[in-house]
């Protein structure tokens, strides 16, 4: 149980809960750093509000970084396969 | 057209213009906050605002500037600019166009004056919560938040100790924020004024129990301000004592909020604020009087679980258990009581694109209410801010198709 509770209180924060105002800007940036990730996508669920509006702070925090970032906003179903594709080359393009 | 002007400035509430000057009066008081030394607290709706009156902190609504930039037509625009900022246009319109006002001072009043501190109360959405994150940011102020946590049927003793704890740390919060001691004897005061005031708005709504009703849906819209933004003060006791005793002469002589009372209708989430006027005349030019709404009567609810004697002991539970955090079959059952009450003919609800705790599970409402009712109901597709979400010519074709369905039923 009690390993339960820490779980849950100890993982990512889920942007439906709050910890703090900038905590998951902090976490984002950090893993962008310890990974060296030269670009990050965000993939926002239509209609997860949280997400949505985690959103322009987060991108503020990696532009900050100098993190070039995409977003994707999908659906409950993804978007025809070409379309993906195109849109992740493109941004791959752009990094390099 | 054909009403004669006497007629219609008869039916005109007199002590709108009393409204005004008390509503202007409070923001610019809160507006030179700043010059005078007082301290501001953006707090939201369904927030506990006593404590903040008790404490001498000026308490300002986003959520009523957002029905002021709605009521303008300054939405659209707004929430336009917050889209141009990254923010999604599924997001609360309210929250877009508050977010949109802050950093350009835009909107009606030329934006809302600086808050010292944040006061969030999670009890009518979780937007609340994030759209106060975005401010707190923004300002650099510290934020409070009281989590209230759904209680379907009930309040357990988990949930009443969970938010009871809270309280007290708001408390704390308050005292740290204006660096002084919390004051027990006036928030009994200020607790007891509160309490009067919300007896006296339900007062005021249940004069359109009358036939026919001296007060619409679209007059509580407007009168609402006070109950919600300076709750426990004299002031508004004094205000409503003056809007009932005119309510009661208008049903001693007679006089109606629409002039052919016809049929009664009970209204179902926030006003369509950009459009509360064409609404009001359509529904009145087919002889519709929206004699109640599930909004507005939202500010007495706790009367159900307060005690004046001990209102600090129960404020938890009034604020945990309001008509947005509970079940959807506890929902039902209190329009159906309201829809008993006011005798109405049908339900009018607007599926509001912002509000989604509001607006999810009324299909449920209106199945539950048809089948154990047999109450006709009319969906309007809308948004209360952004009027990009209003289409005129669908929603009138339904208005018109549910009032010939009233008048096959009579």
């Amino acid at each position: 149980m009690t390993a339960i509770a820490d779980r849950y209180l100890e993982r990512v924060v889920c942007p439906a809960k709050h910890r703090g105002l900038t905590d998951r800007a902090d976490y984002l940036v950090r893993l962008t750093r310890e990974r060296q990730a030269q670009g990050v996508i965000f993939f926002l669920l239509k209609f997860c509000d949280p997400h949505a509006f985690d959103y322009p702070y987060l991108k503020e925090a990696l532009d900050r970084e100098g993190v070039p970032s995409l977003l994707l906003e999908v659906e409950d179903r993804l978007p025809a396969d070409g379309q993906l594709r195109t849109r992740f080359e493109a941004f791959v393009e752009m990094i390099q | 057209m054909a009403e004669k002007d006497e007629a219609k400035e008869k039916r005109k509430i007199k002590t709108v213009a009393k409204m005004k000057e008390i509503m202007t009066a409070y923001y610019i008081d809160a507006k030179t906050a700043g010059q005078t030394g007082k301290k501001v607290a953006w707090i939201t709706s369904g927030g506990p605002v006593e404590p903040l009156i008790a404490m001498d902190v000026i308490p300002v609504y986003p959520e009523n500037h957002g029905a002021m930039v709605g009521a303008s037509k300054m939405g659209a625009d707004l929430c336009g600019k917050a889209e141009a900022m990254g923010y999604s246009s599924d997001l609360c319109s309210y929250a877009r166009a508050d977010i949109a006002c802050a950093p350009i001072n835009g909107g009606p009043i030329g934006g809302l004056p600086r808050p010292d501190m944040l006061v969030c109360c999670n009890n009518i959405c979780g937007t609340v919560m994030k759209w106060y994150e975005v401010q707190a940011r923004f300002f650099k102020v510290p934020l409070f938040i009281l989590d209230t946590p759904v209680c379907h049927t009930g309040f357990s003793a988990e949930a009443k100790r969970y938010v009871k704890g809270q309280i007290n740390e708001y408390i704390a919060f308050l005292e740290k924020a204006c660096g002084k001691r919390f004051d027990y004897d006036r928030i009994k005061e200020v607790g007891r004024l509160s309490v009067q005031g919300q007896r006296l708005w339900q007062e005021i709504l249940d004069t359109a129990m009358n036939r026919p009703a001296p007060i619409s849906a679209f007059d509580a819209f407007f009168h609402l301000a006070l109950i919600v933004t300076l709750r426990g003060t004299q002031q508004t006791v004094d205000y409503y004592k003056m809007l009932l005793a005119e309510m009661r002469e208008r049903v001693a002589a007679g006089i109606g909020a629409v002039p052919r009372e016809k049929y009664r209708l009970l209204w179902d989430n926030l006003p369509v604020w950009y459009r509360t006027k064409w609404l009001s005349e359509k529904f009145a030019s087919q002889d519709a009087c929206l004699v109640a709404d599930t909004y507005t009567s939202a500010w007495c609810g706790a009367l159900r679980y307060v005690d004046e004697n001990d209102f600090l002991g129960t404020m938890a539970e009034c604020h945990t258990r309001i008509y947005l955090n509970i079940g959807v079959d506890v929902m039902a059952r209190q329009v159906m009581e309201m829809a008993d009450k006011y005798d109405v003919d049908g339900i009018v609800m607007h599926s509001n694109r912002s509000c989604k705790p509001y607006s999810f599970g009324q299909y449920d409402i209106q199945r539950i209410i048809r089948e154990q009712k047999g109450l006709p109901t009319l969906m309007i597709e809308a948004d209360m801010v952004d009027e990009r979400n209003f289409s005129e010519g669908q929603i009138e074709t339904r208005i018109d198709a549910f009032i010939e369905v009233l008048k096959g039923k009579n």
